[in-house]
């Protein structure tokens, strides 16, 4: 429906307001040089990744991030396939750097779907040690340009139809040294998809870590894409019907987090093989409870200039 | 002919081997040039400060432990690596140090110590660092 | 000024980016299928379906030989698929085209590629 075309425009209008008027908020508060009182509280989460997503954490500037994150096939053929290991993997590498404090930008590269991406992710709001800010507030966005050959997408395939969004507003908080949550609604948007799906979904994301150690901590965390009937471009009947949109389920992580001073290490049961945020919350076909685990694991390694 | 060659082919294997696992000694780093600015230092915390043996401590064993040990002795397992010996916290050498001494030793560095300005970024902080080093004192 | 320079820096990033999915974000498009006309009347092993496995299929760390079964390499295709990916009397249930067509594979091969492996079970599945 033509209506998120506006839809589509006006928000990200709204997001780009937002972010400059709260840029010059933020210069405000270092011009009345009262830096010993508001101290940025410590990040809420070791690493500015998490599982397929990110988290309010930015490196300070001038920093480079190499990510590799890999996820195995599903566990369900058991020891035939060494519960995935040998099975087909999907695989990202990426590298991350921070512009400034408060700004990262990304590009990587995705085995499925031969997706490449541009990542930004820019710190609206930081949690202060006073608790006069509450929340440290990320606004993230990915672009991914599918790299899938050109009759993937039908007869009248334009180039434009090989790009897809996926925007997220990210709310953290760093409660005590041991324990983080963070939460965050999102927006996918894919311009080329088959008949029968939609164009558009919205997401909510959380993910939560216990740190019980200077270096380790247990991490958990959920994409769970929704049903919201009004954004859908087909009927109520027609969906009520299609697998599409009665089995969407959701990305769920659990695992363990083991952060140094240059690198951070994931390992997890995961449900989602996509990597890209907005391919698990498109295309997951993968149920946690029902066979459809597998396990990920991530790498990245800071470099400072 | 061909056993002379297999003995020469042994003996080689073994000279390499024991060239190869020969350990070379650690230097001591000598002295260092501390700038003025941060001679004069002062910590921006207090000496009993509840942090220093929460986030001075965590943040050690994050970014220190590794090369200087647990208990600073010098003995942390990437220490083998290094040319430069990793010196010992507990020493009264190091402990007589200003407190600006040891913040410059720790957060900018030389040569194989890395600058740790850019990993640690709160000035209070880096003082719970310093001083839960103290508290490594024989 | 640092400031005033940080701050353009990141306004402008932002407006980049920010332009970039303007242009090129937004669409609506479905997905149109191409026509796929009918396999021909005989349908080759050799010159019309190993074609196929070789461009997208038999690829290292695929289904080369001594990776992911079935082994679609040039010397071990056709016995392979032998074993449980064909099914002559009801064609269109056969694994090796139903993976292709709708199931995991499909994102690799392209619908007339599906379609033409279908016309060759459903002559018989020769080793011509």
């Amino acid at each position: 429906m033509k209506n998120f075309n506006l839809y589509g425009r006006v928000s990200a209008l709204a997001i780009m307001a937002f972010m400059l008027s709260c840029f010059s908020g933020f210069a405000q508060e270092e011009a009345t040089e009262e830096p010993a009182k508001e101290r940025p509280a410590r990040p809420a989460f070791e690493s500015g990744l998490l599982f397929d997503g990110a988290t309010t954490t930015l490196q300070p500037s001038k920093t480079l991030e190499m990510i590799i994150q890999h996820r195995f096939g599903t566990m369900d053929n058991g020891v035939k396939d060494l519960y995935g290991i040998w099975a087909p993997s999907n695989i990202r590498l990426g590298m991350n750097y921070s512009i400034l404090n408060n700004l990262m930008v990304g590009i990587g590269t995705t085995k499925f779907n031969k997706m490449q991406d541009i990542q930004v992710k820019y710190n609206v709001l930081q949690q202060t040690r006073s608790n006069k800010i509450p929340v440290t507030i990320s606004l993230y966005e990915v672009v991914g340009i599918d790299g899938s050959s050109d009759e993937k997408f039908g007869v009248n395939y334009k180039f434009s139809n090989r790009f897809n969004y996926f925007t997220q507003i990210i709310i953290s908080r760093r409660f005590n040294d041991m324990f983080s949550l963070q939460i965050a609604p999102g927006f996918t948007h894919y311009n080329s998809v088959d008949s029968t799906l939609d164009h558009d979904r919205l997401s909510f994301s959380f993910a939560g870590r216990v740190k019980f150690s200077p270096q380790s901590s247990l991490v958990i965390g959920a994409d769970i894409p929704l049903r919201v009937q009004g954004i859908s471009e087909h009927s109520k009947d027609f969906n009520d019907t299609n697998a599409n949109w009665n089995q969407m389920l959701p990305n769920i992580n659990i695992g363990y987090e083991v952060s140094t001073s240059t690198h951070a290490f994931h390992l997890y049961l995961a449900s989602g093989q996509g990597i890209l945020p907005q391919e698990n919350i498109m295309f997951n076909k993968n149920d946690f409870f029902s066979k459809g685990i597998l396990i990920g694991l991530n790498i990245t390694r800071l470099w400072n200039f | 002919m061909k056993k002379t060659f297999n003995l020469a082919a042994i003996i080689c294997t073994v000279v390499i081997f024991m060239a190869a696992n020969v350990s070379y000694a650690q230097k001591a780093g000598g002295p260092w040039t501390i700038p003025a600015k941060y001679k004069s230092m002062k910590s921006t915390i207090k000496a009993g400060d509840p942090s220093i043996n929460s986030t001075g401590k965590e943040l050690y064993n994050k970014h220190c432990k590794s090369c200087h040990g647990a208990k600073g002795l010098g003995d942390g397992p990437k220490a083998a690596n290094l040319k430069t010996s990793t010196g010992d916290f507990s020493s009264k050498k190091f402990q007589d140090q200003a407190d600006g001494d040891i913040y410059y030793q720790s957060f900018v560095g030389r040569d194989e110590m890395p600058n740790f300005e850019k990993k640690i970024l709160d000035e209070s902080d880096r003082w719970a660092v310093v001083y839960f080093m103290r508290t490594m004192k024989k | 000024m640092k400031k005033t320079s940080s701050r353009l820096t990141s306004a402008i990033a932002i407006s980049i980016i920010a332009f970039m999915t303007f242009l090129t974000g937004c669409e609506y498009e479905f997905i149109e299928p191409e026509y796929i006309p009918p396999p021909p009347d005989v349908v080759s092993f050799t010159t019309d379906i190993m074609p196929i496995f070789n461009t997208s299929c038999n690829m290292s760390g695929c289904h080369a030989a001594g990776a992911f079964e079935p082994d679609l390499s040039p010397a071990n295709a056709y016995a392979s698929l032998q074993n449980g990916y064909i099914n002559t009397t009801d064609p269109a249930s056969s694994l090796i085209y139903t993976s292709m067509a709708t199931g995991s594979m499909k994102s690799f091969t392209t619908p007339a590629d599906a379609s033409l492996v279908l016309g060759w079970i459903q002559k018989g599945a020769l080793n011509n």
